[in-house]
């Protein structure tokens, strides 16, 4: 099962997670382990607990119980900030930008380039959040014609890529999370998209991708993570499995898929 | 890794720059302020003969506009986070009174009054940013509250009581004139100036509009966004403690009534200059250019001899009309 990646390093190891909600256990027993430079796609039905996995993992909602490694070494994640410390970057299903300021304006947000004006005042550096917006989009091969307009006037796709531009902006990200990134997109945003993650895995960017859509998963990924009922019930490889194969783990129609 | 890229931006730079510039045109917001400026001066400079359209008069609506656009900086900060404070004349009432009555009793030199007053509204505005931060208490009612508590003070403290003594240095702020205008504009057209660089070059401007445009996307980075809202509202009350101290100054008085009524002109203001109601959005010139639209229509009313009583209808439903325009051409 895990041939293709035996080569590379665990980057992120989750062991038996646990969460949860009142008498509902979002997470019971997750474990799941990402390669570094793999594209590992996580699916699985409604509910399943893939938002609250990634909760876990982005500091958003820590686990009860369990345990994350990073490179082999035990972490604990209380906070987003301490996600972004890690760099774990997560890009959000609703995408979180804020319309009315431009595109470096949103891939800066909260981290402002600055520069000193009359030796004591420091002042937003635009030019140099410009440029280096310009260069993080040259990466992803997006091309966004007018970076100053406000970000509500662009398309879907274009936003997309300006969320995971503010993502990676940052010289050393661990793994990215995408988070239903081709959800509610038009048929040609959606290829754009899809060619934008293509492009970072070809950068070697280590990704997990939730997704609903099992033609965009097996477009993408290297191998697919299923979970049910707060389990993740098998992780296979992609190239070596069929949409039918993955759908009757996702529905729990396959005796020899509860593994992991 | 970039070669090879066919994301050569160096193509697009001259039709950028000509969207960008064609988007700065239209996109003004303040335009439809302007354009209602010209016509309504045309209007009014029409029905009233020659009594409106003079350099006395114009002074005199600048003079009254002054203690609104001090005002109205702070609410245009305050309303592009998408917060509201309609607590601001009560402010003024509290701060004028404990103040007035300071320096009519000696116990506060005229000196020092002004950064009392300042810090005092500064109070008072905290309260506010308390009560909508930390207790989460939706804007709208949160200030509410304190426009009807704070006023409740005043009240209170001053009962029907006045101070109609005003040491000169107050009073100068109020009355005297400095290169051919009021000292008070001066104040109020410094206050707007660095509303505006505060607004449009500094790095807290841009959070404050992208708090506005979608406070989830502020939280999810490092801005502290109960912080930042929060001096939002510091800054309103400090403002109104200004306004206060100008207010005392022409009227060389304080009593329970002041400040009044103020709110109501502040948001109508704000709104008509394009600060966007619910956040995201704002510009100090428009907000600049609103002040001088209200206080023009207001002298112009008194002018065609319109009475108080429809100049509250008419301001009432320009609030209305100026939202209802706003959320139409969104
Ligand atoms: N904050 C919460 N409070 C209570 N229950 C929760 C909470 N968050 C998640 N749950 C429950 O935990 C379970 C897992 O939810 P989760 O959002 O992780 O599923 P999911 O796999 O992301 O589903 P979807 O594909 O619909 O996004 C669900 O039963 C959900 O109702
Ligand atoms: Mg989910």
């Amino acid at each position: 099962m895990q041939e293709a990646a035996a080569a590379a390093m665990p980057l992120v190891e989750m062991v038996g997670l646990e969460k949860r909600f009142g008498g509902v256990r979002a997470l019971n027993g997750a474990t799941l382990t990402i390669y570094e430079g793999e594209t590992l796609a996580l699916v699985g039905d409604n509910g399943a607990g893939k938002s609250t996995l990634v909760k876990a993992l982005s500091g958003v909602q820590p686990p009860d119980g369990g345990e994350i490694r990073l490179k082999g070494q035990p972490v604990t994640i209380p906070s987003t900030r301490d996600a972004g410390a890690l760099g774990i970057e997560v890009v959000y299903q609703d995408l979180a930008l804020a319309n009315s300021l431009d595109v470096p304006g949103n891939v800066f947000l909260g981290d402002e380039l600055t520069r000193t004006r009359w030796g004591w005042f420091s002042v937003p550096d635009d030019r140099r959040m410009l440029q280096e917006t310009e260069a993080t989009l040259e990466r992803l091969r997006i091309r966004i014609p007018d970076p100053r307009r406000p970000v509500g006037t662009l398309s879907g796709g274009q936003r997309q890529a300006v969320a995971i531009g503010r993502a990676i902006r940052k010289p050393d990200i661990t793994l990215l999370v995408l988070d239903e990134p081709t959800a509610a997109l038009g048929v040609e945003e959606v290829k754009k998209v899809l060619g934008l993650i293509g492009t970072l895995k070809s950068q070697g960017q280590s990704m997990l991708v939730i997704s609903h859509d099992l033609e965009h998963v097996f477009q993408i990924s290297d191998r697919i993570a299923v979970m049910r009922s707060g389990r993740v019930q098998g992780v296979v490889t992609t190239k070596d499995v069929t949409k039918t194969d993955v759908v009757r783990l996702i529905v729990g129609d396959i005796g020899t898929g509860v593994a992991a | 890794m970039s070669a090879g890229v066919e994301t050569t931006t160096e193509q697009d730079r001259p039709a950028g720059w000509l969207a960008a510039a064609w988007y700065k045109i239209t996109g003004l917001p303040f335009l439809n302020t302007l354009i209602a400026i010209v016509l309504l001066y045309a209007i009014i400079t029409f029905i009233t003969g020659d009594t409106f359209n003079t350099p006395q008069n114009q002074i005199t609506i600048m003079r009254a506009a002054a203690v609104f656009l001090i005002l109205a900086v702070g609410q245009t900060l305050v309303m592009n986070t998408g917060g509201i404070d309609i607590s601001t004349g009560s402010m003024v009432g509290v701060v004028a009174c404990l103040i007035g009555t300071g320096m009519a009793a000696g116990w506060i030199p005229a000196i020092l009054a002004i950064p009392a007053a300042i810090l005092l509204g500064a109070l008072l505005g905290a309260f506010n940013g308390f009560n909508v931060t930390v207790l989460g208490v939706p804007p709208l009612l949160a200030t509410l509250g304190t426009f009807v508590a704070y006023r409740g003070f005043a009240q209170h403290y001053m009962g029907a009581n006045m101070v109609s003594t005003m040491p000169d240095l107050i009073v100068g702020i109020g009355r005297n004139f400095f290169l051919g205008l009021p000292v008070a504009v001066w104040i109020a057209l410094l206050v707007a100036a660095m509303g505006w660089f505060l607004l449009a070059k500094t790095t807290y401007g841009r959070w404050l509009t992208a708090i506005g445009s979608n406070p989830r996307a502020a939280e999810a980075t490092r801005i502290n966004v109960k912080a930042v809202v929060a001096s939002t509202y510091v800054i309103q009350g400090a403002l109104a403690g200004l306004a206060a101290l100008v207010l005392m100054g022409r009227l060389a008085s304080a009593s329970s009534a002041m400040g009044e009524g103020l709110e109501l002109h502040i948001i109508a203001a704000v709104v008509l200059g394009g600060t966007f109601l619910f956040g995201g959005r704002s510009t100090m010139v428009g907000t600049v250019l609103g002040v001088y639209l209200i206080g023009m229509l207001e002298n112009g009313l008194i002018q065609t001899g319109a009475g108080f009583f429809i100049q509250r209808i008419i301001l009432g439903l320009l609030i209305i009309a100026a939202v209802a325009l706003q959320l139409r051409r969104r």
